[in-house]
């Protein structure tokens, strides 16, 4: 069953295009997204999801760009001052005109990373601040080794996981044990925003769903046979307001049905 | 009852037939020939009313209204399941649209270009075409 690529025609990403104009060849680009700086963590990309995280996607940016990581900051028609914390703190910002939801959002950061850089490792990095910044640095480190995804996980931590109510623990351990999982890789956590991926396997990404499914959907596709996957401790620190702008448990019901209505259409369609 | 044989499956199937309904040449084919035969249906039950209910003797229901209003039910479920694929696919084209909006506008704005090949023919070539169209026109 290719519920992925299925029905949904992305453009097609023409692969590294700006290697020529790093090459040498004369650029007029003033600033572009891996031009910032040439440090130790030159390979990767940061893609940030914001959509009116005002308050403190400003201080999460900023620890990122400070650690010498290059940002794409993907504003999903924001109505708050994101877009300007954004430019202040100096990531590259692609502003939607809609609001196209969280998987538009990371398809966006996707295929702005492949068309506009060269960078060989593509990260996903929530900009409520419940990700650590060393937890990427990390996963980096290990991707580097010679995976081709690097998935974040609230339970592989030593010393007791991260803070979270038995009731988000129960549902998100059997989320891990129930979505399909292709050539029975183990994975233990489910629908952690914390993700770093190959070059490669960022230009094999369509999501189409547009909603919270689409994490169902990528984990789907990154869990496929071909790719060398592993998991990463990653501590979340759920603090008042990630609390307040996380997702309710209910929308579990909301992700379900989504991915059943698009599996009814996509069946058995090439 | 035969009408309880008839309708678990027409339940179902309408569904799952708008779920999947298409908006191919075929698909479009198919709702046509749909919306033909219930304009030959609805004729048929307004010039012989009787038929409606003979009909409905014959599956079991008790008045030929409210085997109309059944099938009406069915053609409601059909049309919601496939108005929402048609929703989902202008959806998916509009999602596509303003995202090449979003990378074009960031580009823009930070005078990034996509490799050299592909300025040449788009920043330069495009001006001289439309100056060479206006004086033919």
């Amino acid at each position: 069953m290719e519920v992925l690529v299925a029905g949904h025609e992305t453009t097609a990403v023409p692969e590294r295009r700006l290697a020529s104009v790093r090459d040498g060849a004369p650029a007029p680009a003033e600033r572009r997204p891996g031009s910032a700086s040439a440090g130790r963590w030159d390979d990767t990309v940061v893609v940030v999801r914001v959509y009116n995280e005002a308050p403190v996607v400003g201080g999460v940016i900023a620890e990122l760009v400070a650690a010498g990581l290059t940002v794409i900051a993907v504003d999903d028609a924001s109505t708050d001052g994101s877009a300007a914390e954004i430019d202040r703190v100096g990531a590259f910002r692609v502003s939607h005109p809609i609001n196209l939801g969280a998987g538009g959002a990371l398809q966006t950061g996707f295929e702005t990373a492949l068309r506009l850089t060269d960078a060989q490792y593509i990260a996903c990095f929530d900009a409520d601040g419940q990700h650590q910044l060393h937890d990427l640095l990390g996963m980096i480190e290990r991707i580097r080794e010679g995976y081709d995804v690097v998935l974040g996980s609230r339970f592989l931590e030593e010393g007791g996981p991260t803070q979270m109510s038995w009731l988000r623990r129960t549902i998100l351990r059997s989320a891990a044990k129930l979505l399909r999982r292709r050539g029975g890789v183990e994975l233990t956590d489910a629908h952690n925003g914390l993700r770093i991926v190959a070059r490669h396997v960022a230009a094999d990404v369509r999501l189409s769903y547009a909603g919270m499914a689409y994490a169902s959907q990528l984990e789907e596709h990154l869990t496929q046979p071909d790719y060398r996957i592993v998991e990463h401790p990653v501590h979340i620190l759920y603090t008042d307001y990630s609390r307040a702008k996380g997702q309710p448990l209910l929308n579990s019901v909301n992700i379900l049905a989504e991915l059943a209505a698009h599996r009814v259409t996509e069946w058995g369609r090439r | 009852m035969i009408i309880q044989i008839l309708l678990i499956p027409a339940l179902v199937a309408a569904v799952l037939l708008s779920l999947r309904s298409r908006s191919s040449l075929r698909g479009q084919a198919r709702r046509k020939i749909l919306a033909l035969a219930t304009v030959v249906l609805g004729v048929l039950a307004v010039l012989f009313p009787d038929s409606l209910q003979e009909l409905a003797d014959a599956v079991g229901v008790t008045r030929g209204s409210d085997l109309l209003l059944y099938g009406l039910v069915l053609v409601q479920i059909y049309l919601v399941g496939s108005t929402s694929v048609r929703f989902r696919e202008q959806e998916g084209r509009l999602v596509q649209l303003a995202r090449q909006v979003a990378i074009m506008d960031a580009s823009l704005r930070y005078a990034v270009v996509e490799g050299a090949e592909q300025q040449s023919p788009a920043l330069v070539a495009a001006p001289v075409q439309s100056s060479d169209r206006t004086p033919r026109q």
